[in-house]
């Protein structure tokens, strides 16, 4: 067979936790491991020049302190880390075709698919690690799918009803990301806690309830974040923005191409609608399956929560003749569509 | 065996590039070429969307031979089209005919989240996913992006385009929503053949005609010219010679074949249509690669060293060239991203291949003639424009005339009424403004409405259409008016082919709700003729969707054309409103002077239902039912009443009142009822309305109800007297009458 062709997902903040500890080890022995290792060792010395901890001593420690580990500028610098190390290590093993990235992983993909140097996507990630605070506010996640991934109507009408309303009343609840078969909302405390009234719990079933807040979340892509917006790009204009190598889709569902992408462009979406508009990763990723048609999508970073969210997009868009959760769960045991590069055995794949 | 010209085409481009050396590579932000502004970036971006073009006419072929779509014909050659894909906006609409596909993936890339490849591939291989059309045909098209679907019938788009151009600077000057901003321009594309078409060269006419009385018309008329239509060629220099020093029409000529030059001159075409608000002719010279279609075996009418001159030609390996050789990149990455593309569109195609088809003939139906009774009712019943209406009507509101009227003045009432109800309405047709049409039926409502929604039209019955058609897609609700039945047959493929197939090819995303109305049908005293007076129904029977009103009395007229305007406005319905011409100023029924046929306005908020008849009954009706509707149900009337008096037989009339549809209910009820029909048809016979009644008849289970037809002949109607014998007359449906209840009688 040869080589696949691949979409690559670039996952959000939260893809480090307590349980990736020592994940960068991941790369030993491993086709990629030079390149893997180059990139977790630019980033050290890239902290070590901002006075930050270094990403593998993080990484290496023998706790996970969750407040220390989520919060911007560390969570942020460790997903990175780990997603472009995981794309060094499985590049070779597939043709990536586009790259997608969900929220703060959209900084990744540009680092991913080579918009900006790496030290520069990196100092990105981490400016606006640092600058959320700025913001405030804080994010939750609703699902908006059945238990067989399937688009619920009424869940939807719900959480549009809830927004419309808020935007009624004034109250600072908003869309925050389109994330397959989840809302992500945001808002600043009143929020919500409207947005918790008017949204019926949901009990987890072995998992967590809903609405689930996200910890150490600001509430981005809303227009709370509208200050941060004009921090970042007067003082982030000037980094080295360029036309991508690989093609890159935005949250939009932009397409942004290799040679002729222009720099002001993807800067102008960044640092712009990117930072304080509602982020539709549901639409880059439909985009991108649409006008590339990839044969595999790779997950890249050490968590595996997008693949939920990737997997009902399949479902809804009927892609690869995926129409249920059922689908998707066959399709990935007996030819696996979805490689997460969280699970060891991918490396193997690629060897 | 046969040379597979695709691979030709496509081996060309390859060796080309293959054989290329690199340049040194140019600022992407500067021009490609002296004299144009197209810099490389752009240029980039054009030569994506050609390649993208391309490679989806070959994934067409290679689909067709796996058996997974349905149509070849191709955009190749025509590809120099991107240009004006890049510098139109995303809200100026587009009518877009089959060669297009260069353009409307430039268009689509522009716009976030839209992905051209993969929803044309859906419309090749007829997938219900297709976003357009739902796959019920290969058509280029776009909610998001203002592409309306276009059928395959040659230059039918045109007049739609000039309508829509023109709605634009009205529906501001009339303070209206309008769907695009102010200064939109309307793009419509054809070929060279095309161009030649009576309904091309009808809608330029209405463009000009138009914009000679300074009223704005922002169409971009875009004639990509390949020099030949099939098979047959367009004298050399014929289009430029017609288009290029017409008055009134801003000419441009750009070289399709040659990326910068097309770009710049498109550019100016464009700014120039823009600003200046000006029918404007963009002519593009292009190739036709590759054969009409996919089943079009050019070899037997062109030579081999012919089709290899037109390929020689090819403007995707031309633009190639240029960017090649002005350094904004090296052959080997044009190369690659010629490949690419050629990858991400196989690779789509086979997604798309698999993607779901129309399978129940109820799902392909479903947005051909959406009905949701209960709303158009409830609009129909609406009454909040009492402020309007008093304007209108001044102090004397129609329903509180003491006096009975007729047909025409109710009509006339009923239109004021509804450009009260409708500030989106527009009415217009020929002579309907000043002279108040040639029946007086729209008499004065220009000067109570004014000339921005009461106005005449030129002498062009598809022009009427096409302006009703293009205002209907910018949020207007049209009365268009056709001067007499026999003109509407002239232009009917404007409804046949395209307004009502509108709904239908974009799967309920665009529709075009109007209602037009025509002075219909025999019978004029005095007069008759063929022009004046057809009878012909059946052309509108069997077209789609189309409902047909057709009233006889004034409280019925006026209580349809509410439920035909509502059935516009709520579910974007076409229907044609037939007015019979002899009933207009027709005041008696049984005897002169009884004012028996003088009815009164019905108050607002009633009206007729969809598809609901009237009944009359002579007695108790019980001994026959006379099925009938127009003019027909005048003579039956009387007819009933002679029976009644003469001869005992107490007969009952259904007015039909809606032609389409039938009001079947009524049919089988009264037909079971009676035990014996007599259906009146003053149309003409074969294919006619009472060939629809009897069909419902066997399908309703009462076909074995003893029925007779009095019918009129298949003929043409002529002048005079001489009229009245080819149409059914008073006492032949009582002869024939009389003789179905004495002869079964005797039965009995």
């Amino acid at each position: 067979m040869s080589t696949p062709r691949a979409l690559i997902v670039c996952p959000g903040r939260g893809s480090y936790t307590q349980s990736s500890l020592g994940y960068f080890s991941r790369y030993q022995g491993a086709r990629g491991e030079a390149d893997a290792r180059a990139v977790i060792s630019t980033m050290d010395a890239w902290r070590d020049r901002a006075g930050r901890p270094r990403v593998s001593a993080l990484d290496e420690a023998k706790s996970f302190d969750a407040e220390r580990y989520l919060r911007g500028e560390n969570g942020a610098a460790l997903t990175f880390t780990a997603t472009v190390a995981d794309f060094m290590a499985v590049r070779h093993g597939v043709r990536p075709v586009a790259v997608v990235g969900n929220s703060m992983g959209w900084y990744t993909a540009l680092g991913v698919a080579g918009a900006l140097p790496l030290e520069a996507a990196a100092q990105l990630a981490d400016e606006l690690g640092n600058l959320q605070s700025l913001g405030g506010g804080s994010q939750l996640i609703y699902p908006v799918v059945g238990d067989d991934w399937r688009p619920d109507a009424e869940k939807r009408a719900l959480v549009a009803a809830a927004l419309r309303e808020a935007q009624e009343k004034g109250i600072h609840a908003y869309p925050s990301i389109s994330l397959g078969g989840y809302a992500v909302l945001a808002g600043d405390a009143a929020g919500l806690a409207f947005l918790r009234e008017r949204l019926p719990l949901l009990p987890g079933k072995g998992g967590p309830s809903y609405p689930l807040p996200l910890p150490q979340h600001a509430a981005f892509h809303t227009a709370l974040m509208t200050p941060v917006r004009e921090r970042a790009r007067a003082l982030l204009r000037g980094l080295p923005w360029r036309a991508p190598e690989i093609p890159l889709v935005d949250g939009r569902g932009a397409l942004f191409r290799p040679r002729w992408a222009h720099p002001d462009e993807i800067f102008d979406y960044t640092l712009g609608a990117q930072v304080n508009e509602p982020f539709d990763l549901t639409r880059a990723v439909v985009t991108a399956l649409r006008e590339y048609a990839p044969e595999v999508i790779v997950l890249l970073g050490p968590g595996e929560t997008m693949g939920g969210p990737v997997g009902q997009i399949l479902v809804a868009e009927g892609f690869y003749g995926i129409h249920s959760k059922r689908d998707f769960v066959e399709r990935q045991e007996k030819d696996p569509l979805l490689l997460a590069t969280a699970r060891p055995s991918i490396f193997s794949r690629f060897s | 065996m046969a040379v597979n010209r695709a691979k030709v085409v496509d081996d060309n481009l390859i060796q080309a590039l293959k054989g290329m050396s690199p340049r040194p590579p140019r600022d992407l932000d500067q021009p490609v070429a002296p004299g144009s502004s197209l810099t490389g970036r752009v240029g980039l971006a054009l030569f994506e969307a050609q390649a993208t073009a391309r490679h989806l006419d070959f994934a067409a072929r290679e689909m067709r031979a796996r058996g997974e779509s349905f149509y070849t014909i191709g955009s190749a050659g025509h590809e120099g089209n991107a240009v004006v894909g890049e510098l139109l906006r995303d809200t100026d609409p587009c009518f877009l005919h089959y060669r297009s596909g260069a353009l409307v993936a430039r268009r689509g890339y522009k716009v976030p989240g839209e992905s051209p490849i993969f929803d044309i591939l859906l419309s090749l291989a007829a997938s219900s996913d297709d976003p357009i059309s739902g796959g019920r045909h290969k058509v280029f098209g776009s909610k998001r992006l203002w592409i309306p679907p276009q059928t395959s019938t040659i230059a039918s788009q045109l007049p739609k385009a000039v309508g829509a151009a023109v709605s634009i600077a009205r529906a501001y000057r009339l303070g209206l929503p309008c769907p695009v901003p102010e200064d939109a321009i309307v793009l419509v594309n054809f070929g060279d053949a095309s161009v030649s078409h009576s309904t091309a060269v009808g809608a330029i006419n209405a463009a000009l005609w138009t914009a000679h009385q300074r009223i704005p018309v922002p169409v971009l008329f875009l004639c990509e010219d390949n020099g030949i239509g099939i098979s047959v060629h367009t004298p050399r220099g014929y289009v430029a010679s017609q288009y290029s020093q017409r008055p009134g029409l801003s000419y441009f000529y750009a070289d399709g074949l040659n990326l910068p030059h097309a770009y710049e001159v498109a550019r100016q075409a464009v700014e120039h249509c823009r600003a200046r608000r000006v029918p404007t002719f963009l002519h593009m010279k292009t190739v036709r690669l590759l054969g009409h279609a996919g089943s079009d075996v050019e070899t037997e009418y062109h030579n081999t060293s012919y089709i290899e001159r037109m390929e020689a030609h090819d403007p995707v390996l031309a633009s190639a060239r240029i960017l090649a050789e002005a350094g904004v990149a090296t052959p080997g990455e044009l190369l690659s991203l010629y490949e690419e593309i050629r990858e991400r569109v196989a690779a789509g195609s086979k997604e798309a291949a698999r993607r779901p088809k129309l399978t129940r003939a109820e799902d392909i139906l479903a947005p051909l003639a959406p009905y949701t009774p209960r709303e158009v009712e409830a609009e129909a019943a609406r009454f909040d424009h009492q402020g309007a209406r008093a304007r209108a009507f001044g102090e004397k509101l129609p329903e509180n005339e003491e006096k009975p009227r007729h047909l025409a003045v109710l009509i006339n009432w009923g239109l004021a009424d509804m450009l009260a109800k409708y500030p989106e309405s527009l009415l217009f047709g020929e002579d309907v403004a000043e002279k108040g049409g040639v029946y007086h039926v729209t008499t004065g409502l220009k000067k109570k409405f004014g000339g921005g929604r009461v106005f005449n039209s030129l002498l062009d019955e598809q022009s009427i259409f096409g302006m009703a058609i293009g205002a209907a897609h910018l949020g207007f609700l049209p009365i268009p008016e056709i001067q007499y039945l026999a003109y509407y047959h002239n232009a009917e493929d404007q409804i046949r082919g395209e307004a009502c197939s509108l709904s239908y090819f974009s799967n309920g995303q665009y529709q075009n709700g109007m209602v037009f109305r025509v002075a219909s049908l025999g019978y004029q005293k005095g007069f008759g003729g063929h022009f004046h007076n057809d009878n012909s129904i059946t052309a509108l029977r069997d077209v789609p969707g189309l409902v047909i009103a057709l009233p006889c009395r004034g409280d019925d007229a006026v209580g349809m054309m509410r439920t035909a305007l509502a059935l516009a406005k709520v579910n974007g319905r076409v229907v044609a409103f037939l007015e019979p011409i002899a009933l207009y100023m027709t005041k008696d029924l049984y005897q002169d002077g009884d004012g028996a046929w003088l009815t009164k306005y019905p108050a607002p908020g009633e009206f007729v239902p969809l598809g609901k008849a009237r009944l009359y009954y002579e007695g108790e009706g019980r001994d026959l039912c006379i099925i009938t509707y127009g003019n027909g149900t005048l003579m039956s009337l009387k007819a009933a009443r002679r029976l009644a008096q003469q001869h005992g037989i107490q007969a009952r009339v259904i007015d039909l009142r809606w032609i389409n549809p039938l009001d079947r209910e009524a049919i089988r009820e009264h037909a079971k009822a009676t035990g014996r029909v007599l259906i009146v048809d003053e149309g003409r016979r074969t294919g006619g309305v009472c060939e629809a009644i009897t069909a419902a008849m066997v399908e309703e289970g009462v076909a074995h109800t003893p029925t007779e037809i009095v019918a009129g002949h298949d003929v043409y109607i002529p002048l005079g007297d001489a009229a009245y014998k080819v149409m059914p007359s008073e006492d032949q449906i009582f002869q024939r009458a009389l003789g179905m209840c004495t002869s079964s009688k005797a039965a009995e």
